[in-house]
């Protein structure tokens, strides 16, 4: 006889889901481990810590000290592909080229997430731009051992930068996830706006990475004068010759 | 000032219903100073990449641009919306479309700063990249417009369905102002060419002949040109194209006109 454990007046239910939009509640402090804790594991938990406008000083240099430090690291594994100038060169063009970015796409942001029905206010945006580019920071330092293992076993600036890219791409939506948690988070349904600015911020990035060439490879020059579209010095890229005897030294890299 | 514009980009129907039952000097100056604004900052950018005397020149037509067309169909479509019974007087029509060029204004300004990054990144108007980066331009341009250009419609709607008695009032309001301004904000597009400036013609603030054909002979012709003869099909790929874009504003119109 098959007997039931279970008692017919408790019925063995699953737990209902507790929605992390709404039962956050602030980091107890503010510190490096905390905010970095915060966005890998408990974003909905950092951006009810945004919200106090008390803490957005602090919050913002923690979450830039991320930022500089992850993009930096990154940066410096980039150089490592070529070394010569480019292994300080590399750092800073990348941490200058991301911040540049963000500035000059962060009135878009305010407009195209007040175009979502959010009443969120101005700092709060810059935390979670800001809050965004620490997460990308924080993803791109946990894939620096694969590309620095890469930067060191390839040649072949078109591989390395093709990998480069996909690392980019996976970061980047990541890390700009923290801000559609941030619209789920002010209780607004509609993403349009927000999802159309992603995509314009990620050509932003990808046109800074040609316009402060060369990242990866090395030049005569610290900066390339002429002027190109990403997609135009992609495809240049795929069809020039490599140099058999200094493959590394080409003056067009990414 | 500030709070107000944040208000109106979000678009609460009771909000932008709030801004059209005042339609008082002061709101009608915000819009007007926004316009003015937004437009001549992106219009700047826009003619920048050309030379910067085109964007200063751009800067200046873009906004007046709004302005022309405004004036020329502010009298019909205010009267067309009371013969529809939309109940808005002519100075809540006028306000009504001021808001919707302020939504596109402020969208269009907050992308200046990306433009003009765009613009100084593309290869210059002398160098043999020149035709292609025009044409990239043109695409870039067209499409953050129409985006603009979308979301100030669908606040307008937003707009007309909170204000009038019932959604059809609504919407043939809308498709009779829409329709009028795009017939007229055309021709004075023409009328003020060039905007984008190509590479090959001289940097001028007006064409030769500036009230010499249409804008819409000009398409046309362009069109059998570019399909060497056979400009049919490529209209009607266009305007299966416009319809996708406007899906937004129909969809607005069929969710509101269904029953609870």
């Amino acid at each position: 006889m098959n007997q039931s454990t279970e008692n017919p007046q408790q019925p063995n239910l699953p737990q209902p889901k507790l929605d992390p939009a709404i039962h956050s509640k602030e980091l107890a402090e503010i510190s490096l481990a905390t905010a970095f804790e915060g966005l890998l594991k408990r974003p909905y938990d950092l951006i009810k810590t945004m919200q106090n406008q008390t803490h957005t000083k602090k919050l913002v240099l923690t979450l830039s000290l991320i930022s500089a430090v992850g993009i930096l690291i990154f940066g410096i594994t980039l150089g490592s592909f070529s070394l010569q100038e480019q292994i300080w060169a590399a750092p800073l063009k990348s941490i200058f080229g991301l911040g540049f970015s963000a500035f000059i796409c962060l009135p878009s942001l305010y407009i195209f997430t007040a175009l979502t029905g959010t009443s969120l206010r101005l700092n709060e945006i810059i935390t979670g731009l800001t809050a965004t580019l620490a997460l990308i920071a924080a993803l791109l330092l946990g894939f620096t051992p694969v590309l620095w293992v890469f930067s060191q076993s390839s040649d072949s600036e078109v591989f390395f930068g093709t990998l480069t890219l996909i690392v980019w791409i996976i970061s980047f939506f990541f890390g700009t996830g923290i801000l559609t948690k941030m619209l789920d988070h002010s209780g607004t349904t509609k993403r349009g706006p927000l999802k159309i600015w992603v995509g314009i911020f990620l050509l932003v990035t990808l046109q800074m990475s040609t316009s402060l060439r060369p990242i990866i490879g090395t030049s005569d020059k610290l900066f390339t004068s002429e002027k190109r579209f990403f997609l135009t010095h992609w495809v240049m890229q795929l069809d020039s010759p490599r140099k058999p005897d200094s493959p590394r030294n080409d003056s067009q890299s990414r | 000032m500030l709070a107000q514009l944040k208000t109106l980009l979000r678009g609460s129907p009771d909000d932008l219903k709030g801004w059209i039952s005042d339609p008082s000097s002061r709101n009608l100056l915000i819009c007007a100073l926004t316009i003015a604004a937004g437009f001549s900052t992106y219009g700047f950018t826009m003619g920048l990449w050309r030379a910067p005397l085109m964007g200063l020149y751009v800067g200046i037509k873009m906004p007046f641009l709004i302005v022309l067309t405004l004036a020329c169909n502010g009298l019909i479509n205010g009267m067309l919306a009371l013969l529809i019974g939309s109940g808005l007087s002519f100075r809540q029509s006028i306000l009504a479309q001021l808001l919707s060029f302020s939504v596109a204004a402020l969208i269009l300004g907050s992308l200046a700063p990306i433009t003009l990054f765009m613009a100084l990144n593309a290869p210059s108007s002398d160098l043999p990249g020149a035709a292609s980066a025009h044409a990239s331009f043109l695409v870039a341009h067209t499409l953050l417009i129409a985006f603009a250009g979308i979301m100030a419609t669908l606040h307008l709607a937003r707009l007309l369905l909170a204000s009038t008695p019932n959604p059809k009032i609504a919407g043939l309001t809308l498709m009779s102002w829409l329709s009028g301004n795009a017939i007229v904000g055309a021709q004075f597009s023409y009328i003020l060419r060039p905007f984008f400036g190509q590479p090959s013609i001289a940097v001028e603030f007006f064409r030769e002949d500036p009230m010499n054909g249409t804008f819409f002979e000009s398409f046309w012709f362009s069109l059998q040109k570019i399909t060497a003869g056979q400009p049919l099909p490529a209209a009607i790929i266009g305007i299966a194209v416009l319809l996708i874009f406007l899906s937004p504003i129909f969809k607005l119109f069929s969710n509101k006109s269904k029953p609870s």
